[in-house]
């Protein structure tokens, strides 16, 4: 059996998916699943932000989102600047959220990082997972990745 | 009991002994008190007495000369002067005697006992009186008594009575005033012992209450500091704490984490069942109320029934927060009477979830040892084969899942019924190699597929549940593969045998393993004269066929070795596969068994219980209609689901196979003797593309 269960991935998906519907009153929406090959890189957009965990469980969650979808985000806030520190700084955000939701549901199981944000991929990926799931999701026209590549250590 | 008593001695010891000391006081006091005024009362009384003697002594003198005043002048006696001198002279007598040798008046008149004189002054004084009164005396008393008497005796008396009345008179003043100064005397003693004695009390009193003061802001410290340690307990320990009355209802100190374990607030009163009713199941509610009311009886041994307590591990929650809470329930003893339980909760669920855990993994390892000796008992190539084969069909449905999250208007549920052919063929080849495994994950694969064919709401979010999955397979197919590469030292075991020898190894072992399950017996017999000389794509989806088709055949078709032999068959059923060329480029693939063949009416009844149709279109279909409809995804002929039948999928695998072949099928069947299919299959390269075609045979 699988080291993660569905609802332990869907804390990260629902964190998102919250996020969105609390600032915009429309929530993002998942439209897929899938594992990433073996050493093939996971999608990467114009801004990242990722937690890295260890504790009980090891690895690392990134979402990553295009330019637009975050300016848009920000117009929906009523936000002007529109700088490209604001943009990286919402995604970090939103890492920022996904930590939250993490230390809610794992408690002391998971300890979690600072979120790290970058323009475009981050480096030094962290791999936990042989397969990362790959949780595509949608949010108006936009599409952003999350990747949950985190695993329990036994 | 006495324990008790001398425990209180012990404890109020102080004050005990200055209550004590106090009693005794205040009894001294009133002894001396009553002694004193006693011996004033007696004082005083000699005071009154010799009063009384003193004044007699003038008005004997006065009687005297009131006699011979009358007796000169007139020559008579006054009456009343010698009834006074009688009365007065008689007193005086008796006085002095009482005065010298102490004792009662004459009849007792006054009560009283009196003492004999015992100062110097007063002996001296009673002495010179009953020397001047005992000569007075004799001459006064034949003056009392006679109605008649000469002058010559008055005369003597009244001379004396004048000679020595001085004297008399100051003898007795000495011996009232030597009284009064005893009565004086006794007075100040007593008035002196009353304030000493009652200063002493009050002494006593202020020592006894400051005492009483002290212990009990000593006993008030006492219980402040062992109230503040039981409240930081209370405020401190993780478990929630509280007691339950022998009337079932919550106690007034409980531990501030209770509400935090329990999750809600947990008023003061409260029934014990009322709080538990909306957390567990009325027969745990029942259970629970059980054993606590054997708890407050006094028949069984705690320790003996410790294990009947149905809250020790409790499942509370809804779906999606589930956790368990322990319940430990203790008595509190008063003597032997239960006052209380004590109760103890525990948030279990990380022990519970741990056992869970400790649980899997054992039964993982079980399985995964399962699976190696499995693996063993399988030639390594064929094992490699299905591995390879599982594997590109795993990567086709991630690259299914992969295009359909990147894309808008994705039909997610053509994706599910996709998914779920290839995981039925896993499911089968995997059954047909005995990895039980991977048939394992395969099926909860397939049930998860269903629930989500069934809901037909398919959404994105859905799609995680199926990366899980996949992730598994994946994980066995490399776990297993790893296992293979290190019993042939890395190298590939080249133990060749034909593809048409695997292939009917791989339909015996799934007839054997379906059959058992079933309780029925089977023989698969195969002629696969031209299987070897197919592409190995062909080959493989050809081999899917074949065992979905022997899988329908032994769990639908051939009936239990009873029935047969009812019917007059052989009590084992057979399924005989086929494959050959029949020219012109074209392969025909045959699975025929001798079972009960496929009966319109239990279709019939399979469509009406799927829901899809409504009865009277059921009733409006021709029997070759209705048998068509097995191969329509969600339509089996079997009421409850088992790992090889049920579901309604393999029919749906086993048509789009042969479409993925461009191939035909057509099925005959009779009732009690046999069903067969025919597909046929262009070789690759030929130009052939015909459509399905269905025959049926009643």
């Amino acid at each position: 059996m699988s080291d993660l269960k569905e609802e332990e991935i869907k804390v990260f998906t629902d964190a998102v998916a919250h996020y969105f519907g609390q600032l915009t009153r429309e929530p993002a929406a998942v439209r897929g699943a899938y594992l990433e090959r073996e050493g093939e890189a996971t999608p990467v957009y114009d801004f990242s932000g990722r937690i890295m965990v260890t504790g009980q469980y090891r690895g690392s969650v990134t979402l990553s989102a295009p330019r637009a979808m975050i300016r848009h985000l920000l117009v929906a806030l009523h936000e002007t600047d529109q700088s490209e520190d604001n943009l990286r700084d919402t995604v970090g955000e939103l890492a920022n959220t996904l930590a939250g939701n993490a230390r809610k549901y794992f408690g002391e199981n998971m300890e979690i990082s600072v979120p790290v944000t970058a323009a475009g991929a981050i480096p030094g990926s962290d791999t936990g997972r042989d397969r990362p799931y790959v949780i595509m999701v949608n949010w108006k026209t936009y599409n952003a990745s999350l990747v949950v590549d985190i695993e329990r250590a036994s | 009991m006495k324990t008790n008593q001398a425990g209180f001695l012990r404890k109020y010891r102080a004050i005990v002994v200055a209550i004590a000391l106090f009693v005794t006081i205040d009894i001294a006091l009133i002894a001396y008190n009553v002694t004193a005024s006693y011996q004033i009362d007696r004082l005083a009384a000699v005071r009154d007495l010799s009063g009384s003697e003193r004044s007699s002594s003038q008005i004997v003198l006065r009687a005297l000369l009131e006699l011979e005043a009358d007796y000169t002048s007139k020559g008579a006696i006054n009456a009343d002067a010698q009834k006074a001198l009688r009365e007065r002279a008689t007193l005086i007598n008796d006085a002095t005697r009482v005065f010298r040798e102490g004792g009662r008046m004459p009849g007792n008149v006054d009560g009283i006992e009196y003492p004999a004189a015992s100062t110097p002054a007063a002996i001296r004084a009673a002495e010179k009186i009953s020397s001047l009164w005992q000569p007075y005396y004799a001459l006064v008393t034949p003056l009392t008594s006679n109605a008649t008497f000469d002058g010559e005796p008055l005369a003597k008396a009244v001379a004396y009575a004048r000679a020595n009345n001085g004297e008399l008179f100051g003898a007795i003043n000495d011996l009232v005033n030597d009284a009064q100064d005893r009565v004086n005397a006794e007075t100040n003693v007593l008035r002196i012992a009353q304030v000493v004695g009652i200063l002493l009390a009050l002494a006593n009193f202020i020592f006894t209450a400051l005492l009483a003061f002290r212990r009990l802001i000593a006993s008030d410290r006492v219980i402040a500091k062992a109230q503040k340690e039981t409240g930081d307990i209370l405020a401190t320990v993780k478990e929630g704490l509280f007691l339950i009355t022998p009337d079932y209802k919550v106690g007034e100190q409980m531990s501030a984490s209770l509400k935090d374990v329990l999750r809600k607030d947990v008023p003061i009163g409260q029934n014990l069942f009322d709080m538990l009713g909306p957390m567990v199941t009325p027969q745990t509610l029942e259970a629970a109320r059980d054993y606590v009311e054997l708890l407050f009886g006094k028949r069984v041994k705690e320790s003996l029934v410790y294990s009947l307590n149905p809250l020790s591990e409790v499942e509370v929650g809804s779906e999606g927060a589930k956790r368990y809470l322990g319940f430990q329930f203790n008595r509190v003893l008063e003597g032997e009477d239960v006052s209380y339980l004590l109760v103890t909760v525990q948030d279990a669920t990380e022990r519970v979830n741990l056992a869970a855990q400790v649980a899997a993994a054992k039964s993982r390892t079980r399985e995964e040892m399962e699976v190696l000796l499995r693996v063993l008992s399988n030639d390594p190539t064929d094992v490699r084969e299905f591995l390879r084969r599982t594997e590109s069909a795993l990567e086709q449905i991630n690259d299914g899942l992969r295009q359909v999250s990147r894309r808008t208007g994705e039909n997610y549920l053509a994706l599910v019924n996709a998914v779920f052919r290839s995981v039925h063929s896993i499911k089968s080849e995997s059954a047909a190699l005995n990895l039980e495994m991977f048939e394992g994950i395969a099926h909860d694969f397939e049930t998860d597929l269903i629930a989500l064919r069934d809901r037909g709401d398919v959404e994105g979010a859905d799609m995680v549940k199926l990366t899980l999955h996949l992730d598994d397979l994946f994980e066995s197919v490399n776990s297993v593969r790893g296992f293979l590469d290190r019993i042939s030292g890395g190298g590939v075991s080249e133990a060749e045998r034909s593809a048409s020898a695997r292939f009917v190894e791989s339909l015996r072992g799934l007839g054997r393993r379906i059959a058992a399950d079933q309780g029925k017996e089977v023989k698969v017999t195969a002629e696969l004269p031209v299987f070897d000389r197919l592409p190995e794509a062909m080959a493989d989806e050809i081999r899917g066929i074949g065992l979905q088709l022997l899988r329908n055949a032994v769990a639908h078709g051939i009936e239990e070795p009873d029935e047969r032999k009812q019917l007059g068959k052989s009590a084992i059923g057979l399924v005989h596969f086929s494959c050959r060329d029949v020219g012109q480029r074209t392969i025909e693939f045959t699975v025929r068994d001798d079972g009960r063949g496929v009966s319109p009416k239990r279709i019939r009844e399979a469509l009406a219980r799927s829901g899809r149709y409504a009865q009277a279109d059921i009733d409006a279909m021709s029997d070759r209609d209705v048998v068509m409809k097995i191969f329509e995804p969600g339509v089996s002929t079997i009421s409850g689901s088992t790992r090889d039948a049920g579901h309604g999928a393999g029919m749906d695998v086993v048509i789009n196979r042969v479409n993925a072949l461009s191939g035909r099928i057509s099925m005959s069947t009779q009732g009690h003797s046999h069903t067969e299919f025919r597909m046929r299959f262009p070789m690759p390269g030929s130009a052939v593309s015909e459509t399905a075609v269905l025959r049926q045979t009643a």
